[in-house]
């Protein structure tokens, strides 16, 4: 059996080392993170090790999360943007038993914040860390399905193919069709998939005074975006990158600003929309401000 | 199975899990704000010449898969012994070939270490320097990824010929090393993609990049 | 009034109780012990061991009773608890020359030195269904005790050697021996790793490839020069006494087939191996693997790639069930944040191509 839990940290599972991980594996994770911040945007491949979750289910952010949990750090863990869908929750119950760490729902309250297709819409302080989950991280995949060959493509900054599948999308569409995963340049050198989050967070991520860290278990690369880094969403001066709208506000809070999940409410072609978001739209119930949809539930 | 005794090689962490996730939080945190300096907790024992934070990072980061070189002045019977023992790190003979290096005399040649390859830029060397001192002050100014506008230091001791060097290594971006620079109980970092911008040069003409 | 859904912990929990239940079944039938599982159904520990990358039969075994059968999520059990283990050192390489022999055929030659021994197998088994097992006190055959083997079981491909008719398998140079449980593989990957990711790749994924190069997809003349199942000792030189120690002995059984090669301009015509190991018994695996193993080599000996068993990246990236089974199965979780995203972006074609469409029609 592997290492000691600590007595410094909370309660952790008996006869697994603090976090999970052996302290060798986090070594070689921790090296892995600190290239990636040298390299902004860059993928830098590692020993990702078999979880006890499953692949594609966020084991390269929990890894990237075991790596840099300490017994006083507060963790939030979201999916969809809710602490409460069934995958978040049981991420937040992997890390209260193996690190026994603080949870919190608040973003604020957060020093490290482990994310699944979302970036919180409150902004994030200096000093937090944010670990996106990644199914896929290369951004050149769909257009080139070998490693060896994307390799020499990042490494030449050859990323026009990927300008011209975009352009082609306009050529057909009329706009650029991509939704999510919208591909970014990071410190005007690599081009990096911001995971699977919708390209209405793309724009969080530019200068972002957090540190941004990537994990793909699976695919077995670690990236990084340091805080106040530029990213960049690829446009065209006639086609400028814009993001999702809607026609409604949070039928919760009222939010005009936020993302929104679109809930079938009966098969009749009713829909209402609520902030994905759940932190942030409780807050502001909290603050007093309510939804078209929520008039009475002020008490 | 091989049975280990404790010898006297001098205490490494009394807590190594916890204590390493802490340094490693500093590290990490000066690597992602290039400028900032972090005090790391009290250390036991440093073996000379290394100072207290070099001890530190050097418990917190290396292993049996990570060959470190040792410049002239660090490569002493101490320091060996210390690393063999409590890091279990095999000692590169050429410093082109080690994932750590650790400078305790005059910074040599940048490129002495390995760069790595365009593509691979993360096989490449991150060299622990200890240098004269980490203070605040202005007589250093970086740009680059991780900093706002513009971070200042006080200056830590480096020649203009290293300055020199830094600069010219910047154009192989993103091949180039990486600095964690200690002083005492103290570090900060120089990722490869940190600009030195040089004085008298303003916001108003200097451009970040896009 | 639209309450949002709530209660993921609870219905975790409550996720967690029926699996617990189903997994035991009707409480009137005994609860299925380990030593039940290694002993009757050996077969399935062997493979779980294997893709498992973890020689234990009992923990294993415990792991096909946690997964309720299951292999893949068994292995994955397996591969979970593994990675958490300390190293102390790697072992020496076993010597299965020396194998304590309990099977070992050759179709190439009819009859060779230490003889074709068949030991435990299917093979002339008729597939019919034997009712007599369904009698839970059926009776155990004694199988005739073979004599004592003789020492002198060389394999195949050593006596082959002796001609120089096959080629060497000299070890490599100094080069550490990759592990793909703690590095993230690199292309082009040499041997030692591509076999490793053979040997735990999943046995139906690696069956199916070492099929379609008998078929012609990667055709490589396969011969089974030899299958071998046995014992054999685990050494361990620790470095403070400088000599090995023998600490266990583990079953293996090993493929190597033998492949025609017309030679090259660097080499002369003379046969090549593939080759396949498992720990237990687990044939089948064995020799596709050898079969996937040969045609990943096409690049090395000259031979043109055109076939999908020859095409490294996408045979090692795919051979893993634990990878594949994730990513396939977490298309389970919610998506429901890039289904909008997409909605939005489908409402706004088919707007314009409304737009479009009056805009023609006005004309
Ligand atoms: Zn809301």
């Amino acid at each position: 059996m592997s290492g000691v839990a600590s007595a410094a940290g909370g309660k952790t599972l008996a006869g697994y080392n603090f976090a999970y991980l052996d302290e060798q594996t986090k070594r070689m994770i921790r090296s892995a993170i600190l290239t990636a911040v040298a390299i902004p945007g860059h993928q830098i491949p590692f020993g990702s090790r078999e979880m006890p979750l499953p692949y594609g289910w966020g084991t390269g952010g929990i890894q990237v999360t075991a790596s840099i949990i300490g017994a006083d750090d507060t963790l939030k863990v979201i999916d969809q943007g809710a602490d409460d869908t069934t995958n978040a929750v049981s991420i937040r119950r992997f890390f209260s038993k193996t690190a026994g760490v603080r949870t919190t729902e608040s973003t604020r309250e957060a020093t490290i914040i482990q994310t699944r297709h979302r970036i919180p819409e409150a902004p994030l302080a200096e000093g937090q860390i944010l670990v996106y989950q990644v199914p896929i991280p290369e951004p050149l995949r769909w257009l080139e399905p070998r490693e060896v060959e994307t390799r020499k493509m990042h490494a030449l900054s050859e990323y026009g193919p990927m300008h011209v599948q975009l352009y082609e999308q306009i050529a057909t569409f009329g706009r650029i069709a991509a939704t999510y995963d919208y591909p970014v340049m990071v410190h005007g050198r690599y081009l990096m998939r911001p995971s699977p989050i919708p390209k209405f967070d793309n724009p969080k991520m530019d200068r972002n005074p957090a540190l941004q860290l990537f994990g793909a278990g699976r695919e077995k690369r670690i990236y990084a975006v340091p805080p106040y880094t530029s990213v960049k969403s690829l446009d065209f001066d006639d086609h400028p990158f814009s993001v999702e709208s809607w026609e409604h506000c949070c039928g919760l809070c009222g939010a005009g600003a936020s993302y929104l999940d679109e809930i079938v409410i009966d098969d009749k072609g009713g829909r209402m929309f609520v902030c994905s978001d759940t932190d942030f739209c409780t807050q502001r119930q909290a603050q007093g401000f309510r939804g078209p949809l929520n008039s009475e539930a002020a008490e | 199975m091989p049975v280990f005794e404790i010898g006297p090689m001098g205490a490494g962490f009394s807590d190594p899990v916890q204590h390493s996730q802490a340094i490693f939080r500093c590290v990490l945190e000066s690597m992602a704000r290039p400028g900032v300096r972090k005090d790391i907790p009290a250390m036991p024992y440093a073996p000379p010449p290394l100072n207290a934070a070099s001890t530190a990072v050097a418990l917190t980061l290396l292993d049996d898969s990570t060959p470190v070189w040792l410049d002239g002045a660090a490569d002493t019977s101490k320091v060996r012994e210390f690393l063999a023992f409590h890091c279990g790190c095999p000692i590169a003979d050429r410093s082109g070939e080690a994932t750590f290096a650790i400078v305790a005399g005059p910074m040599p040649s940048l490129d002495r270490f390995d760069f790595g390859s365009d593509e691979f830029p993360e096989n490449s060397t991150t060299v622990i320097v200890q240098v004269a001192a980490l203070e605040t002050g202005s007589d250093i100014c970086f740009a680059g990824p991780g900093i706002e506008d513009f971070a200042f230091m006080g200056d830590p001791g480096l020649t203009d010929g290293f300055w020199r060097e830094w600069s010219d290594m910047g154009a192989l971006y993103p091949c180039g090393v990486d600095l964690i620079l200690t002083a005492q109980h103290r570090i900060a970092c120089m990722p490869r993609s940190v600009r030195r911008i040089e004085a008298g040069r303003t916001a108003a003409t200097e451009r970040k990049p896009d | 009034m639209y309450v949002a859904v709530k209660g993921g912990e609870r219905a975790i929990e409550n996720a967690h109780k029926l699996l617990a239940e189903e997994r035991r079944g009707d409480p009137a039938t005994p609860e299925i012990a380990l030593s039940q599982i290694d002993e009757q159904l050996s077969l399935a520990v062997d493979r779980v061991m294997t893709e498992g990358s973890l020689y234990d039969r009992a923990l294993a075994a415990l792991a096909i009773k946690q997964a309720r059968g299951d292999l893949i999520e068994a292995i994955f059990l397996l591969r979970a608890y593994r990675t958490t283990l300390t190293r102390f050192g790697a072992s020496d390489p076993i010597d299965t020359a020396k194998m304590t022999i309990r099977r070992r055929i050759s179709a190439t030659y009819k009859d060779l030195p230490g003889g074709q021994v068949l030991g435990p197998t299917f093979d002339y088994t008729h597939r019919l269904l034997d009712f007599s097992l369904a009698d839970e006190a059926a009776p155990a055959l004694a199988a005739e005790v073979p004599a004592e083997p003789g020492s002198a079981m060389p394999r195949v491909a050593d006596l082959l050697n002796q001609e120089g008719l096959i080629e060497e398998e000299a070890p490599g140079e100094d080069a550490a021996v990759g592990d793909v449980t703690r590095n993230a593989m690199t292309l082009p990957a040499n041997r030692d790793v591509r076999l490793q990711l053979l040997a735990r790749g999943d046995e139906g994924f690696v069956l199916a490839l070492g099929y379609s190069t008998q078929r012609g997809y990667g055709r490589n003349h396969p011969f089974a020069g030899e299958i071998r199942l046995g014992e054999v000792a685990v050494e361990f030189t620790p470095p403070e006494l400088g000599f090995p120690v023998t600490i266990g002995e583990i079953t293996v059984t090993e493929c190597q087939m033998i492949n025609q090669f017309k030679g090259s301009a660097e080499r002369p015509p003379q046969f090549t191996r593939g080759y396949g190991i498992s720990f237990g018994h687990c044939e089948r695996k064995t020799m596709a693997m050898a079969n996937v193993d040969r045609a990943l080599r096409a690049d090395d000996l000259g031979e043109e790639v055109t076939a999908p068993a020859q095409d490294e990246e996408f045979v090692l990236y795919h051979c893993d069930n634990v990878e594949a089974s994730g990513f396939v199965q977490h298309l389970k979780l919610p998506h429901y944040v890039d289904f909008q995203s997409e909605l939005d972006i489908v409402r706004r074609l088919r707007a314009d191509f409304e737009a479009r469409r009056t805009g023609e029609a006005a004309e």
